[in-house]
């Protein structure tokens, strides 16, 4: 065995091969490829879902159905119409008498999209936070978009069976935002829409 | 002995080898994920989404609003009408999407293509013009406008938008390619 030096032998092939995959193996977990790994097409998809929550919000209230949402609230129940038992809002999908339950459904369930909604309304302590619907935690990729609504004196409720209810302003009707007492204004509403693929 | 090749070598060797070709085969791949086929197309659908809704068929001050009259104009494919805030006579023109470009614009109830809206001058029972999917009778303008899409195997990047339009929400879906 003269010439045996400086041959690999099977066991040094075996060695290196293990080397490298091992290095291929640590470059995977490093970048765990998932659907939702950032790349310019989840940020794509991102700007959609911010761009048709917008459209969404804008849409809902140039047809009004907007302001008969957030004032679809029992006020001898304080709460919401059909909301869950035990919160004021819905969990899940909204109850199907909810003015802008459509709008959504057709927006975001059938494109496997989840959504909070919250309202925040201005109090004398500065801004309060009410539950609107709620789905869930919203994810690391959740995109926000939000509307601003004013309601007045002279607004009314809308009952569950979408009729005209007590106006804001009479003494008795309760809602889950003060009355400001400025002038016919009642309060001024923030309706967020928190939105995120699942 | 001499000027043979080992048993021992050869087996080191073609392990070595097999693992080397497999892992640039594999490479390749991991990456996959990460490359979009064309890099601008999705600003580019994003942008024009966005300058319909907002601009050509909408207004600025009242965005994912749109007009219908200058919508169904559209659609049409008519000269511009003027005063609709768009130029031009055919999609290329409007959109300016530059060489190689083709675009698909469709208006629908819930984003399916089955649900693709029309434009009817008699639309209700009592004659009112408005939006219907049923779109079999005369003088409708089908709201959907641009050459076909390609098929499934083909590289597309769509936008849509969720917007208002003759007091219903509909999907208007920009596909380009």
């Amino acid at each position: 065995m003269v010439d045996s030096r400086g041959q690999a032998l099977s066991f040094e092939g075996i060695a290196a091969g293990i080397i490298l995959l091992s290095a291929v193996g640590f470059a995977l977990q490093v970048t765990a490829v998932t659907p939702l790994s950032p790349s310019t097409s989840s940020q794509h998809v991102e700007n959609q879902i911010q761009s048709t929550s917008e459209g969404a919000l804008d849409s809902a209230a140039e047809r009004g159905v907007l302001a008969d949402s957030v004032l679809y609230w029992n006020d001898s129940a304080g709460a919401f119409h059909d909301a869950s038992p035990d919160v004021e809002h819905y969990q899940g999908v909204p109850s199907s008498g909810l003015a802008i339950s459509d709008t959504l459904n057709r927006t975001f369930a059938d494109r496997n999209v989840a959504y909070n909604l919250r309202i925040q309304y201005h109090t004398d302590e500065g801004l309060k936070t009410q539950q609107f619907v709620e789905q869930g935690r919203p994810s690391d990729h959740a995109v926000s978009a939000s509307r601003m609504l004013v309601v007045h004196e002279s607004d009314r409720l809308v009952e569950a069976d979408g009729s005209e209810g007590p106006r804001l302003g009479d003494p008795g009707t309760g809602f889950f935002a003060p009355n400001l007492d400025n002038e016919s204004l009642y309060n001024v509403l923030h309706v967020e829409v928190v939105a995120w693929r699942i | 002995m001499r000027g043979q090749t080992t048993l021992d070598f050869a087996i080191g060797v073609s392990i070595f080898l097999a693992v080397v070709f497999f892992t640039f085969g594999f490479l390749p791949g991991v990456l996959d994920p990460f490359d979009v086929a064309a890099e601008d197309n999705p600003t580019m659908a994003d942008r024009t989404a966005d300058n319909l809704a907002h601009g050509q068929l909408g207004s600025p001050d009242q965005p994912n609003v749109l007009d219908w009259y200058c919508t169904v104009e559209y659609f049409e494919g008519n000269a511009s009408p003027a005063n609709c805030s768009y130029e031009g006579q055919t999609l290329d023109e409007r959109l300016a999407l530059g060489v190689g470009g083709s675009a698909n614009i469709t208006i629908t109830r819930n984003g399916s293509l089955s649900e693709l809206l029309c434009w009817a001058p008699d639309a209700t029972s009592e004659g009112e013009p408005g939006l219907e999917t049923d779109c079999t009778g005369n003088d409708v303008t089908m709201l959907a406008i641009g050459d076909d899409r390609p098929g499934a195997q083909d590289t597309t990047i769509a936008s849509r938008r969720v917007v208002s339009l003759y007091d219903q929400t509909v999907i208007l879906e920009v596909v380009l390619w």
